[in-house]
């Protein structure tokens, strides 16, 4: 049986395949996320999708031959499931159209190396904002937060506080353009 | 790129874009490229916003009316239930895989992760009126009495007996501070992790006894299957986190301190979920039987006004001012004797039931205790529902229904059960707004309908709907899955009135034993609870 290791995790013993497939599923689960985020605006979809492709990606895993083109694979199976998923309920929901999660998907699987570059640079990023904006913001992404009881806590309205997270959101890229412009 | 368009990206992100604004933004991504690299990256900061914030459970509790933190959790636990070969893996993987997405998780849409599904005997201390068939959020639960299952939204069951101290976690967690549980997390339902003071117990789809002593001594005994077990660690990211160890069906463990590293063996010694089971009461509360209605009049025609029997009514049948009358019943109803096998055993020696066919349109009845659906209540309906038809030859249009609707207002907010032609079990809230189960379900056989309906005096009111087949038996606590579901609408509707319908009949339709309660077991007969008590704990997950 072909086994492979992560290059970080060296070790000596070879791993079983599930626990191989578990370490690169985990490894690049960002990037997997970010890929499907774009072509999704619900995060339940994307949860979803995620499933899908987990599910997918694990079944089809003896068929992969280089690992380290798993991030690259696992985001043509994305592109495949986010498609299904759309079939499926394109109907009842606001979901981009074919062509366009054609081609963000196509132009994401090119970018990987570039997300994975920019999920490192967040860790700086979200660091970096003052403690008071990060704790909002982490506070409006945790899981369960309802952003209307988050604004009325805050006496704003639900407008106002999506506005204010957008330009977090923006802030943020900022700072990430110029740190891997820095480290270019 | 403009800022107007750079606006609908964000609109886009946030969930909050209306369909208007939906049309101009693919008209930007389809023809602008930085539109779309600005979208993938700005996809990539809101990914890892959400994965950060779901490990930062310290920082969202600065704002804690919002914080759910780790208590709850999230469809993305889903993943194991939906990873067959989790179950086959290492343990520690398991463990460090769960834990991980557990971590990560989301909690559900409507904030609730359980269902208390049978109460015998409880007292409780928090929160206080628990009530049967309640939906439960996260959040502390204290048992000073009495026995008490709950379902979590993962499929896992649970009992609790005697007086015990809980906080429920997630859809698939739960902390147990002091007592006694027994977890039953069988097949799809595994990936079950009750955390003790001592140790985080992962079910791999076996069933399990958990006893925390007041002085946080803790014991696990695996009952059945295996489980995978470590000290508790649910704070960040848990890659590093040590390896859980593995315990089989017929061992037990002892942490005789909550600080202690390793536990000693001790013999098996914990009673099984079934076991416990059969130690509780089942009899239907008192009270708790709202309307029945046998049917037991005598065979033959029957004038409507006539037909008050049974209980809790308050009037006789009467068909809706909407049907046109057959002219060959001239309004009648009419009562056969079963000839069929009926899913409830008859009242007297044989079954009752109401003939359908032959232009019987609707009959609608009024009962005497309303549903508010303005206050808070928990309520069930059932009835025997057969339909028969050549499969494949059902005219479109054709369909047989139950109803509930307000006297005041007959062809206002209702809540109907419907079978329409497809087979497709529906429900109906209002003309425009029905519900489909994907499932089919036959015909030529004698059915149980059941409905749940939970009202919530502030809105988030749910019902659901099941048809059990002759060859199903219901069990003596609700079931883990429904035929379909609808959850988070608002009705303000008092409905006092059943209806049973046919419409564009073709084929031929009974109705037989109908029943409103408040208790799944009040309108479950119970000589088939008993039948089922094998069967109950064992069914799938939604």
């Amino acid at each position: 049986m072909r086994t492979f290791v992560e290059p970080v995790n060296n070790t000596t013993a070879p791993h079983a395949p599930h626990e191989d497939f578990l370490r690169l599923f985990m490894r690049h689960e960002a990037e997997l996320r970010a890929f499907v985020r774009a072509c999704l605006p619900c995060a339940a979809d994307v949860d979803e999708v995620m499933q899908e492709v987990s599910v997918a990606a694990w079944r089809k895993f003896s068929t992969l031959t280089d690992p380290s083109m798993f991030a690259r694979w696992t985001c043509v199976i994305a592109r495949y499931e986010i498609l299904m998923f759309r079939r499926r309920h394109a109907r009842n929901r606001l979901i981009l159209d074919e062509d366009i999660i054609e081609k963000l998907a196509d132009e994401g699987i090119e970018e990987i190396p570039l997300r994975h570059a920019q999920l490192d640079a967040l860790d700086h990023c979200v660091a970096k904002l003052p403690r008071e904006r990060r704790d909002l913001v982490l506070a409006a992404y945790a899981p369960g937060t309802s952003i209307k009881d988050l604004a009325a806590q805050m006496n704003r309205t639900e407008g106002s506080l999506y506005q204010l997270l957008s330009r977090i959101r923006h802030e943020l890229l900022r700072c990430v353009e110029r740190t891997l412009a820095q480290g270019a | 790129m403009t800022q107007t368009e750079l606006d609908l990206i964000h609109r886009y992100l946030n969930g909050t874009i209306d369909e208007a604004h939906y049309v101009r933004l693919q008209a930007v991504l389809r023809d602008n490229p930085e539109a779309r690299r600005l979208l993938r990256a700005l996809s990539t900061v809101d990914a890892k916003l959400q994965d950060l914030a779901a490990a930062n459970p310290a920082t969202m509790q600065a704002f804690n009316a919002t914080a759910v933190s780790l208590r709850t959790i999230t469809d993305r636990i889903l993943w194991l239930r939906r990873l067959p070969w989790l179950v086959l893996a290492s343990a520690s993987m398991l463990m460090v895989a769960a834990i991980w997405m557990m971590g990560k998780a989301r909690s559900s849409h409507d904030g609730y992760i359980a269902t208390l599904v049978f109460a015998d005997a409880c007292e409780w201390q928090a929160p206080v009126g628990l009530r049967e068939g309640q939906r439960l959020a996260a959040g502390s639960l204290r048992l000073r009495r009495g026995m008490a299952v709950l379902r979590f939204d993962s499929g896992a069951t649970v009992v609790i007996n005697g007086e015990a101290e809980a906080e429920l976690r997630s859809r698939c967690s739960a902390l147990l501070q002091r007592g006694a549980a027994v977890v039953c997390a069988a097949n799809e339902s595994a990936g079950f992790i009750l955390q003790t003071p001592a140790s985080d117990v992962l079910d791999l789809g076996t069933e399990f006894a958990a006893k925390v002593e007041p002085s946080g001594a803790t014991e696990v005994h695996v009952l059945e299957g295996q489980i995978a077990y470590r000290k508790p660690s649910l704070h960040g990211r848990c890659d590093d986190e040590p390896a859980g160890e593995l315990l089989s069906a017929g061992q037990a463990v002892r942490y005789d301190h909550p600080e202690t590293h390793t536990p000693r063996n001790v013999a098996l010694n914990a009673t099984r979920f079934e076991q416990l089971l059969q130690q509780a009461k089942f009899e239907p509360h008192a009270g708790s039987l709202i309307a029945h209605e046998p049917f037991a009049y005598p065979a033959g025609k029957l004038p409507p006004l006539q037909g008050n029997g049974g209980t809790g009514w308050a009037g006789p049948w009467q068909r809706a001012p909407w049907c046109k009358v057959s002219k060959n019943l001239a309004g009648d109803l009419s009562i056969v004797v079963s000839p069929f096998k009926m899913p409830v055993p008859p009242s007297g020696e044989s079954a009752h039931i109401l003939e359908a066919f032959d232009g019987f349109q609707t009959v609608l009845r009024r009962f005497a205790r309303p549903i508010r659906m303005d206050r808070n209540g928990i309520y069930y309906m059932s009835g025997v529902v057969r339909w028969e038809a050549v499969p494949g030859q059902i005219v479109a249009g054709s369909q047989v229904r139950m109803m509930l609707r307000a006297s005041a207002d007959l062809m206002g907010e209702h809540l109907l059960l419907n079978l329409p032609s497809h087979l497709h079990p529906q429900i109906q809230r209002r003309p425009n707004e029905v519900y489909t189960s994907p499932s089919t379900v036959p015909v030529n056989e004698s059915q149980l309908w059941v409905a749940k309906i939970i009202a919530q005096q502030n809105g988030g009111d749910e019902m659901h709907f099941r048809i059990y087949g002759e060859d199903e038996t219901p069990g003596f606590i609700e079931p883990a899955t429904w035929h379909v579901s609808v959850r988070g609408f608002r009705s303000d509707a008092r409905l006092d009135t059943l209806g049973l319908s046919t419409y564009f009949g073709t084929g031929r339709y009974w109705f037989g034993d109908v029943r409103l309660g408040t208790h799944w077991r009040s309108v479950v007969p119970a000589p088939r609870m008993n039948a089922a008590k094998n069967v109950t704990h064992k069914e799938g997950n939604t």
